[in-house]
């Protein structure tokens, strides 16, 4: 592999509970850190900062609905966590076929949403999102 | 901050209470990747020690965050002239790091990897 900024070029599959998808068309993880400014009263200065929480906010859009998620999400039940890790493979835009992978451990998660029905006129798919909390870590080879 | 004081009984404000300020500051790189390494696990935010005497990054995943010790901005103004904005001073605990987003899509054709870092800063810029 190249030294340098290597770019990604696109998503490539998303694998969880053992089942893996890969009509994807976007992915957003947001990094939320519940972080908050102290002040002494009625002054300019700050203190520091109250650190409260730190989790993932983590969104799908597949083309259509898939199994990948399925098996964490009930209509009426409550939903199951999502196992103990999922991973996230991207394509490097190199000419080497280079992969990369982001890898999702947690000992609890949740499919928070799920939004689905936008099926597209003429555009033959059911885009479908889910949306997923996640507390843990991420690591990247 | 400058929240509005609210009178009992009458819709209007009577006027403002000034209590504090900061600074809410984002960076949107078009990678995430540290340009001097191959290795995709080297990240800004999470590998480079944004304060030298806690060895820290400014994003640690089992802890709380570390502050960075100063962002230097150098810019250009609108007739060429070179601004150097200067957030925090050395190591006085008052810019942090306070979230992180990374983007991709599909169907957009393009190679990049938007990361977007959202800061706040409580000290004002020189």
């Amino acid at each position: 592999m190249v030294a340098g900024p290597i770019k990604l070029k696109n998503i490539k599959t998303v694998t969880a509970n053992t089942i893996t998808a890969t009509n994807i068309l976007s992915f957003k993880e947001d990094h939320v850190m519940n972080i908050v400014p102290q002040f002494i009263p009625n002054t300019y200065q700050g203190l520091g900062v109250l650190e409260r929480a730190k989790w993932r906010v983590i969104t799908f859009t597949l083309d259509s609905d898939s199994d990948v998620f399925a098996a964490s999400w009930g209509i009426t039940t409550a939903n199951t966590a999502l196992g103990t890790s999922f991973i996230v493979t991207f394509d490097v835009a190199d000419a080497l076929g280079t992969v990369e992978t982001w890898t999702y451990t947690f000992t609890k998660s949740w499919v928070q949403r799920k939004g689905a029905g936008r099926v597209e006129d003429g555009a033959s798919r059911n885009v479908t999102e889910y949306v997923i909390l996640m507390y843990g870590q991420k690591g990247i080879t | 901050m400058v929240t509005p004081l609210a009178v009992i009984n009458d819709w209007n404000p009577s006027g403002v209470h000034h209590s504090h300020k900061y600074y809410e500051l984002e960076m949107q790189l078009d990678t995430d990747w540290l340009t001097d390494t191959a290795l995709p696990g080297s990240r800004w935010a999470y590998t480079q020690h944004v304060d030298a005497g806690d060895s820290l990054p400014a994003i640690v995943e089992n802890g709380a965050n570390t502050a960075i010790e100063y962002f230097v901005v150098a810019l250009r103004e609108h007739d060429g002239t070179a601004e150097t904005l200067t957030y925090a001073d050395v190591d006085v605990n008052v810019l942090w790091c306070v979230g992180e987003v990374s983007e991709f899509n599909n169907e957009d054709n393009t190679a990049h990897q938007p990361v977007t870092f959202k800061f706040i800063c409580l000290q004002d810029v020189s």
